[in-house]
């Protein structure tokens, strides 16, 4: 009886401990852009190469957020991993709960799925399978997915489609992204679309669907192409 | 304080909500290295077995609800598709790969014949969404699951709530084909002295761990490695085998290495099916190895055997074979979901 006293007391003083220390709120936003204006899925774009685009699909996890002060890891955020997708605006929005008294001056985040995670169990909320950003035929996430339409694209429809990934060396996709900020309630990175698809020969890459050097090459490209406001 | 009770509550309903479910331990055979799956991330349930049993046989996880993971994995032939050297989908689409047989999984740690998938949660994914098996897709497949009260009572006594996912519906396959453990053959009471091998089979074991066993480990009969065991590349099919996943030239032309296990019902033989009988199987082995670089270091060296010898060998692989898995009511239809509509 007495025994189960203790557990009880324990118990509460946990319980008030998490309570008692005070979390404030830092909001992460994600945003894509198309020549410098808030990106229109199904939109028609002109490129500079006079090709006619429109983006279908721009989906993207985003894993493994910290914070760091001065070179430091300050905070690690315990969702594993958050999936972007740029047609359903709630997945826009991540709220990061850190303590009320941290001080950071940079955030980090993986663009992409790890090897731990890949390696692992199947995953629920953003990392089931039936999301769609897991390849079936061989094991792995899709780090990051853009699709649509070019003028230029040889297959049919007129597709193009970009599935980015792959955790093995030396077709390791995966980018990770660091930002000077000291902003507090809201951090914003955009996405400029438009500058991933300039440059690419549309006529020629017009699909990516498994872990490869392009997969790696392109992935470099797009952890070039966030910006923090 | 109404908050902390509260709390204490929840936490003390979850543990029961656990204890409802009966728990379920596979059997690990004495003397078998130790399992791959971390079971700690899946626990084994009775209720979880079932729902993965019923999934198993149940065709809607093909895109026009005719084909289920039974159709080319069949209990009584070492759940593989007796006949068919290729795999056999919807609208009688043919794969390029033999389904293999399954079992013990728990030990494996790579699957299908190029190894493409590499954990057991994930392998039902590659069926269910290749073109020339099931066509369908996993988030369609849970939009079926959840049209059906069936389905709905099925979560619900597997997970305490009736919420079905994909990481649900893919673990609950997992449970119920980690439950398919083969360990009761002629071969295996001989190991535990409870049977004697005849004089042939005893023949046949000491030229199996001779010519055979380096890849064909004991006691699971495989050394779960990619190997190239000297077969000419099927110029229709041009499988070039785990290269494909690695992208390595040193990989070209290498599969897993199968199990012997029940290999009396498990024809036809090798990644294509090429081989109908084990006596093809022997003879190229004897006779037809196509001594490529990468060729497994075993088979460099030619293997002579007599015709007797063949014989001998066969009739201990014989020995392999396991009534008491094929014939396990645990494994077949199952017949006692059926009250639930």
């Amino acid at each position: 009886m007495k025994l189960s006293r203790y557990v009880v007391l324990i118990l509460c003083i946990s319980c008030s401990f998490v309570f008692a220390q005070k979390n404030t709120l830092v909001q992460v936003n994600f945003k894509g852009l198309f020549n410098n204006l808030p990106l229109q899925l199904d939109s028609n774009y002109i490129l500079p190469n006079n090709d006619t685009v429109s983006i279908e699909t721009c989906r993207f996890y985003v894993s493994k957020i910290q914070l760091f002060n001065n070179n430091q890891v300050v905070f690690t955020d315990s969702t594993l991993a958050y999936l972007i997708d740029l047609a359903n605006p709630t997945s826009l929005t991540i709220n990061l709960l850190y303590p009320q008294t941290l001080k950071y001056n940079a955030i980090q985040f993986n663009l992409g799925i790890d090897s731990n995670i890949n390696v692992s169990e199947v995953l629920s909320g953003d990392l089931d399978p039936t999301k769609g950003m897991y390849w079936a035929w061989q094991s792995g996430y899709i780090n990051f997915k853009i699709e649509g339409k070019s003028k230029n694209s040889p297959s049919r429809y007129k597709q193009f489609q970009y599935h980015l990934g792959g955790y093995l060396y030396p077709n390791n996709a995966l980018q990770t992204l660091r930002f000077k900020t000291n902003k507090k309630q809201k951090i914003t990175f955009i996405l400029e679309v438009d500058k991933f698809l300039t440059g690419l020969d549309i006529s020629k890459v017009y699909q990516i669907m498994s872990p490869s050097e392009n997969s790696v090459l392109l992935s470099k490209k797009l952890a070039q192409l966030f910006k923090v406001k | 304080m109404k908050k902390y009770l509260f709390v204490l509550m929840a936490i003390v309903l979850v543990f029961c909500g656990f204890k409802l479910q009966s728990t379920f331990d596979i059997i690990i055979p004495n003397g078998w290295p130790k399992h791959a799956y971390d079971f700690s991330k899946n626990q084994l349930t009775e209720e979880k077995i079932l729902l993965g049993r019923v999934l198993f046989y149940d065709p809607i996880l093909s895109k026009n609800n005719t084909i289920s993971c039974a159709s080319c994995h069949s209990q009584y032939t070492a759940f593989t598709h007796v006949d068919h050297a290729l795999s056999h989908g919807i609208e009688d689409r043919i794969g390029n790969r033999n389904a293999p047989a399954l079992m013990n999984l728990a030990w494996h740690t790579n699957f299908m014949w190029d190894g493409a998938i590499h954990h057991l949660d994930f392998q039902s994914l590659a069926p269910i969404e290749n073109h020339d098996e099931m066509d369908e897709k996993i988030e369609q497949v849970i939009l079926k699951l959840n049209q059906l009260p069936r389905y709905k009572n099925l979560f619900l006594n597997a997970y305490g709530d009736s919420l079905i996912t994909g990481e649900r519906t893919l673990k609950a396959l997992s449970q119920f084909m980690l439950t398919l453990v083969s360990a009761n053959s002629k071969y295996d009471k001989v190991m535990q002295q409870k049977d004697t091998f005849t004089q042939q089979e005893q023949n046949g074991y000491l030229l199996f761990k001779q010519h055979c066993a380096s890849c064909h480990t004991e006691p699971l009969f495989t050394n779960l490695q990619f190997e190239n065991n000297g077969l000419p590349v099927d110029s229709i099919l041009n499988d070039w085998g785990r290269m494909r996943i690695t992208q390595k030239a040193n990989d070209s032309l290498k599969f897993k290495v199968p199990t012997l296990r029940n290999i009396e019902f498990s024809f036809p033989y090798m990644h294509d099916g090429r081989f109908k009988k084990l006596s093809q199987v022997l003879n190229h082995y004897t006779n037809g190895i196509v001594h490529y670089t990468n060729l497994s270091p075993t088979l460099k060296q030619t293997i002579i055997l007599t015709s007797n010898q063949k014989v001998d060998i066969t009739a201990f692989l014989l020995t392999l074979t396991d009534k008491e898995f094929l014939f396990n009511k645990q494994f077949n239809y199952p017949k006692e979901a059926n009250h639930l509509k």
